[in-house]
C-alpha cells in the first residue's frame, strides 16, 4: 500500500527484535513485583511458567498473522472484525503502543534521573531521548532491525556480566526452600511476571514485514525462549543476593544488585551507574520498536506514510510520559499496560482467530 | 480519572515541553533535509539533476565551437580550422613538410613538451620525407597511398584515425601528435606522448613495515602498469572515461570481469557518467561527487596510494577508480570494518595481525571516548572513579580555574592546531613545532595551572590513539566526532556520551556505500565474513570472498 510495506526483515532480525522488545523496563523491576506477589523465594518458577504461557500466546499470534500474509493487524483486523470494530481495534492497538512508548520514556528518565543526572530536569533527559528515537524511527523498519542486531548482543553481554559478577554474593539459603508453600504462591506470581514478557505481541505487526513469514513461528518461540533464562537468572540472582524480604521493599531491585558488585582491581566504583548507562542502549531499542509500531499503525489506518505520524505522535508520547505525578503512578501505568497486554494476547487475538476461522477469511492452513 | 487528566492538561509548562518534544526533532530533520537538498541541487556544476542536462550541452558548445565538424580533403583548410581553435597558443606547433619524391604536402600538429620530439622525427617525419619506394609518382591513387603510409612508412606503435575536428583537438591537447595529409579527410593520431613524471616511491601516508614499497604516481598509465604487473587475469578490465568539461581528465574504472558483481559496476558507471564539472584535480573530487551521503562525517570511498591494496580490493570484488594527475586511487564500496584494516594485516601471520587489529579497535574507542569520559566523570559522575584516584585527580585540578570542558577544549584545540601546523610546514620545522608545542606548551600550561596534569595525559593518549588509524579519512571522522562527543558529555554527562554513541551507531546503520551497508558484516549479519573482521583468521581458513560485495566467483582457495 505504501512505501513502508516494501521494507522487509530477515528471520534472524525478527528473532532479535522479538527478544529485544521484551528486554526493557521489566528487567529492572521484575524481582520486586514478583516477590511482592509470591512472598516465597519461588518467584523464578513463576517466571518460567509465564514464559511458557507467553510462548503459547506467541503461537496464537503467529497463527493468526500467518493467515494474512503481508498484512499487519492494523490491516486485517478490519477484514476479520468488520469495518468499524476492526478500525477501533487498530486504533486501540496503536494507542497502546504510543502509551507504551510514553511509559518506557518516563521509566528511562526516572532511572537516569535517579542514578546519573540528579540535577538535570527530567524533561530534558526525555526530550533528548525522544528526538534520538525519532531519528531512527523515521528511517523505517530496516535500520531499526539492523540496530537491534548490533545492540541485542551488547545488552545480553552486559546482563551476563551483571549476573556473573554478582555470583559471589549469592547465598543459596535465600532461594530455599523450593516450593516450601506449594504451588499457590507460584501461581500468584504469574500475573506480574507475564507483564514483563510484554513486547512479543509486536509480532502481530512484524510477521507481515518478514521476508520469509514461514519462519515466524520459529523466531517468536526462539525469541521468547532466549528471554526466559535471562529473566529467571535475574530474579534468582536478585533474590539470592538480597533475600525476598529486602527485594520487596526496593524500588529498583536489579540496580541494587548492581550496587553490590565490585569489579576486581577496583577500576570502577558504583557499578549501578555504569549499568544504568548501558541499560539506556537496551531502553532505546525497545522504545524505538514501540514508537515504530505505534506510528506504523496510525499510518496504515489512515493510509499515509508512518513518518508523518512519527512526528505527530511525539507530543502525545511526551504528554503520556509526563502524566504520572510520582514514581508510584508510573508503576501504575505499567500495571495498566500489563493488563492491556493480557487483554490483547488472551482475549483479542484468540477471538480474532476464531472469527477468522469461522468466517473462513485468510489462508486456511496459514 | 477524567478530572485528573483535565487538571493535567491545563498546565502550561506541560504544553511547552510537548511543543519542544515535537519542534526539536522535527526542526532538526527539516534542517538536514534542506542541507541535503541544497548540496545536491543548487550548484550548476554538479549535473546530478536531470533538468540541467539541457544546460550542459549549451555550455559545451560555448567552449569548443565547431563541435564535430568533419575535416575536408584540403590540407590548408584543415590546418586553418585547427589554428582557429588552438593556434593562438605558443606551445602548439604546426610543422609543415613535403613527403617523398611526390612532394606531397603534409603537416604534424603537436603540443611542445607533451610529445617525444625525437620519436616524432625518427618515426614519422624522417620516414615520410626520405621515403623513395612507396610515395613515388607511379601509385597516384590517394586512398591507396593513404593506407600504405600507415602500413609501411610511419613506424610508430600507436596510431588511430579521427574524422572530426573536435576529436582531433582533444587528442592533440592530450599529448598526441596529429598527422595531416593533403587530399584526405582522415587525420592520423600518433601516440607519442612523453611526459616528465615522478619516480615510483614508497607512499608517505601509508607506510608498512612489511609489504611492497611501490606507490602510484601522478601518471595514470604508469599507475595502471603497476596493477597489470600484479594481475595477469584477462578478466581484469579497465574502462576509460573522460571527465571534466575543460580539463578532460582521464579516469579509469577497474574491476575484474567474472568476479565483480555486475550491478555494482553498473552503479559506479552510472554515477561516474553523471559527473559534470569543469575540472577534476584529484580523486577526492570524484569521491565527493559520487558518494551516497554528503552530510556524513564518514568517508564512503577508500583512497590509497598502494597498488597491493588496490589489487586486494579488486580481488574482494570491489571497484577501483583512478584519475590522471593524482596517485590516489578510489575504492568503492567501503565499510567501517575495511577502514580499520591495513594491508599489512594479511602479510603478517594471523596471530600478530589479529592482535594488532584488536589494538586498533581499542585505539579507536580511546580516540573517540577518552576526553569525553574525562569530562563526564569529572563534572557529573565522580562517584564512578575509585576514591584514591579521585583524590589525586582533585589534587591535580586544584588551582585550575576552568570547568573540565573548557580545560579539555583548550588542550584538544591546541593539539589539533599543532598537528595542522606541523603538516603544512617543511619537515624539519614541523618537527620543531611539534617539540615546542608538545613539551613546552604542555609543561608550561600545567605549571601555569591552566590545565591539570591528568588532562595532559588524556590528550596525549587520545592523540597517539588517533594516529593508529590505518586510513586518514577514518581518523578525521573520529576527530570531528570526538569534539561533538566532548560537548555532549559536558551537557549531559555519561548519559550524553551514551546517547551520542547511539546517535553515531544509528547513523552508521543507516549509511550505505554503493549498495553495501556500512556496518556489514556485523549488521546485516553475515557471520561468514566475521573471519576477517575484528580478528583475522589464518589465510587457509579465509577460503571465500566477502559476501557483502556479492561477488560472482565466491571461492578464493
Amino acid at each position: 500500500m505504501d512505501a513502508d510495506q516494501k521494507d522487509q526483515i530477515t528471520a534472524s532480525q525478527t528473532f532479535m527484535i522479538v527478544s529485544k522488545s521484551m528486554i526493557g523496563t521489566g528487567i529492572i523491576v521484575l524481582p520486586r513485583g514478583i516477590s511482592q506477589e509470591v512472598g516465597t523465594p519461588d518467584g523464578w518458577i513463576s517466571v518460567v511458567l509465564s514464559g511458557l504461557l507467553a510462548m503459547l500466546a506467541g503461537y496464537m499470534i503467529v497463527k493468526l498473522s500467518q493467515r494474512f500474509p503481508g498484512q499487519t493487524i492494523y490491516q486485517y483486523s478490519q477484514r476479520v472484525a468488520g469495518k468499524l470494530l476492526g478500525k477501533a481495534l487498530a486504533i486501540f492497538l496503536s494507542l497502546y503502543y504510543i502509551i507504551g512508548s510514553g511509559y518506557s520514556l518516563r521509566f528511562m528518565g526516572e532511572v537516569i534521573h535517579m542514578y546519573l543526572l540528579d540535577k538535570t530536569p527530567i524533561e530534558v533527559i526525555m526530550i533528548v531521548f525522544l528526538s534520538l528515537g525519532t531519528y531512527l524511527t523515521v528511517g523505517g523498519i530496516n535500520p531499526i532491525a539492523r540496530l537491534t542486531e548490533l545492540f541485542l548482543p551488547l545488552v545480553i553481554i552486559f546482563l551476563l556480566v551483571l549476573i556473573i559478577f554478582s555470583l559471589k554474593d549469592v547465598e543459596l539459603v535465600n532461594i530455599r526452600p523450593v516450593l516450601g508453600e506449594g504451588m499457590t504462591p507460584v501461581l500468584k506470581g504469574i500475573k506480574p511476571s507475564i507483564f514483563s514478557f510484554a513486547g512479543f505481541e509486536i509480532m502481530l505487526i512484524f510477521t507481515a514485514l518478514m521476508k520469509e513469514p514461514r519462519k515466524a513461528m520459529k523466531t517468536v518461540l526462539g525469541g521468547i525462549a532466549l528471554v526466559i533464562p535471562l529473566y529467571t537468572l535475574v530474579v534468582v540472582i536478585a533474590i539470592a543476593t538480597l533475600t525476598v524480604d529486602e527485594v520487596k521493599t526496593l524500588t529498583w531491585p536489579t540496580m541494587s544488585v548492581a550496587m553490590n558488585i565490585e569489579l576486581p582491581g577496583g577500576f570502577f566504583e558504583r557499578y549501578e551507574s555504569l549499568f544504568s548507562v548501558l541499560w539506556v542502549i537496551s531502553m532505546y531499542t525497545s522504545f524505538v520498536l514501540y514508537q515504530y509500531a505505534g506510528s506504523l499503525g496510525l499510518g496504515q489506518i489512515f493510509r499515509k506514510k508512518h513518518r508523518a505520524f512519527t512526528y505527530a505522535s511525539l507530543p502525545v508520547i511526551y504528554l503520556v510520559a509526563m502524566f504520572p505525578s510520582d514514581l508510584n503512578s508510573v508503576f501504575a501505568v505499567g500495571d495498566f499496560l500489563g493488563k492491556t497486554v493480557l487483554f490483547i494476547t488472551a482475549i483479542m487475538v484468540p477471538c480474532l482467530w476464531v472469527i477468522a476461522k469461522l468466517r473462513r477469511i485468510g489462508l486456511e492452513n496459514g | 480519572m477524567l478530572y485528573k487528566v483535565m487538571a493535567y492538561l491545563i498546565k502550561p509548562d506541560i504544553w511547552l515541553g510537548a511543543f519542544f518534544s515535537f519542534a526539536f526533532p522535527f526542526g532538526v530533520s527539516r534542517v538536514f533535509h534542506w542541507l541535503e537538498r541544497g548540496s545536491r541541487g543548487n550548484s550548476r556544476w554538479l549535473g546530478i539533476n536531470p533538468k540541467e542536462k539541457a544546460q550542459k550541452s549549451f555550455i559545451k558548445q560555448e567552449i569548443s565551437q565547431p563541435s564535430s565538424i568533419p575535416f575536408t580533403a584540403e590540407l590548408n583548410h584543415n590546418l586553418q580550422a585547427m589554428k582557429e581553435i588552438i593556434g593562438h597558443n605558443s606551445d602548439v606547433l604546426f610543422r609543415q613538410f613535403k613527403a617523398g619524391p611526390l612532394k606531397w604536402n603534409a603537416a604534424v600538429v603537436y603540443v611542445d613538451g607533451l610529445v617525444d620530439k625525437m620519436a616524432l622525427v625518427e618515426q614519422v617525419i624522417k620516414p615520410l620525407m626520405q621515403d623513395q619506394g612507396i610515395l613515388n609518382p607511379q601509385n597516384i591513387n590517394v586512398n591507396a597511398l593513404n593506407n600504405s603510409i600507415m602500413d609501411s612508412v610511419v613506424c610508430c606503435a600507436e596510431v588511430k584515425e579521427v574524422l572530426s575536428l573536435d576529436d582531433c583537438v582533444h587528442e592533440v591537447l592530450s599529448g598526441n601528435a596529429a598527422l595531416f595529409m593533403e587530399g584526405t579527410a582522415n587525420v592520423f593520431i600518433l601516440g607519442l606522448t612523453e611526459g616528465k613524471e615522478r619516480a615510483i616511491e614508497e607512499p608517505l601516508t601509508e607506510a608498512v613495515v612489511r609489504g611492497p614499497r611501490d606507490g602510484f604516481v601522478e601518471n595514470l598509465r604508469s599507475s595502471t602498469v603497476l596493477l597489470r604487473r600484479r594481475i595477469k587475469d584477462p578478466g581484469f578490465t579497465i574502462i576509460n572515461y573522460t571527465v571534466g568539461r575543460r580539463s578532460r581528465t582521464n579516469l579509469s574504472l577497474m574491476y575484474i570481469r567474472g568476479l565483480t558483481n555486475p550491478e555494482l559496476v553498473k552503479e559506479v558507471q552510472e554515477r561516474v557518467e553523471r559527473i559534470d564539472i569543469d575540472v577534476i584535480l584529484e580523486s577526492g573530487e570524484i569521491e565527493q561527487l559520487i558518494e551516497d551521503n554528503v552530510l556524513s562525517p564518514f568517508p564512503q570511498a577508500q583512497n590509497t596510494e598502494r597498488p597491493d591494496r588496490v589489487v586486494s580490493a579488486l580481488m574482494q570484488g570491489r571497484v577501483v577508480l583512478m584519475t590522471d594527475g593524482t596517485p590516489f586511487a578510489l575504492i568503492v564500496p567501503v565499510t567501517f570494518n575495511i577502514l580499520m584494516t591495513s594491508p599489512e594485516d594479511y602479510y603478517e601471520r594471523w596471530l600478530p595481525a589479529s592482535l594488532i587489529r584488536i589494538l586498533r579497535t581499542g585505539a579507536a574507542f580511546i580516540a573517540l571516548f577518552l576526553p569525553a569520559l574525562y569530562i563526564a566523570l569529572i563534572s557529573y559522575n565522580h562517584g564512578l572513579i575509585p576514591a584514591k584516584l579521585v583524590i589525586s585527580i582533585a589534587a591535580g585540578r586544584e588551582g585550575v580555574p576552568f570547568p573540565s570542558i573548557i580545560e579539555a577544549l583548550i588542550m584538544e584545540v591546541t593539539l589539533e592546531l599543532l598537528r595542522e601546523a606541523g603538516l603544512r610546514l617543511p619537515k624539519p620545522i614541523g618537527q620543531a613545532v611539534g617539540i615546542v608545542g608538545g613539551l613546552v606548551i604542555g609543561q608550561a600550561a600545567v605549571q601555569a595551572a591552566i590545565v591539570s596534569p591528568i588532562m595532559v595525559i588524556v590528550v596525549a593518549l587520545t592523540a597517539i590513539s588517533s594516529f593508529a588509524f590505518p586510513q586518514y579519512g577514518a581518523g578525521i571522522a573520529v576527530r570531528i566526532l570526538r569534539f561533538a562527543m566532548m560537548i555532549s558529555a559536558a551537557v549531559l554527562g555519561l548519559y550524553g556520551i551514551i546517547l551520542f554513541y547511539i546517535l553515531i551507531t544509528v547513523h552508521l546503520v543507516k549509511l550505505k556505500s554503493f549498495g553495501v551497508y556500512y556496518m556489514s558484516p556485523f549488521t546485516p549479519l553475515l557471520p561468514k565474513d566475521w573471519k576477517d573482521s575484528f580478528i583475522r583468521l589464518p589465510t587457509r581458513i579465509l577460503k571465500r570472498r566477502p559476501e557483502m560485495n556479492k561477488a560472482q566467483d565466491r571461492t578464493r582457495q
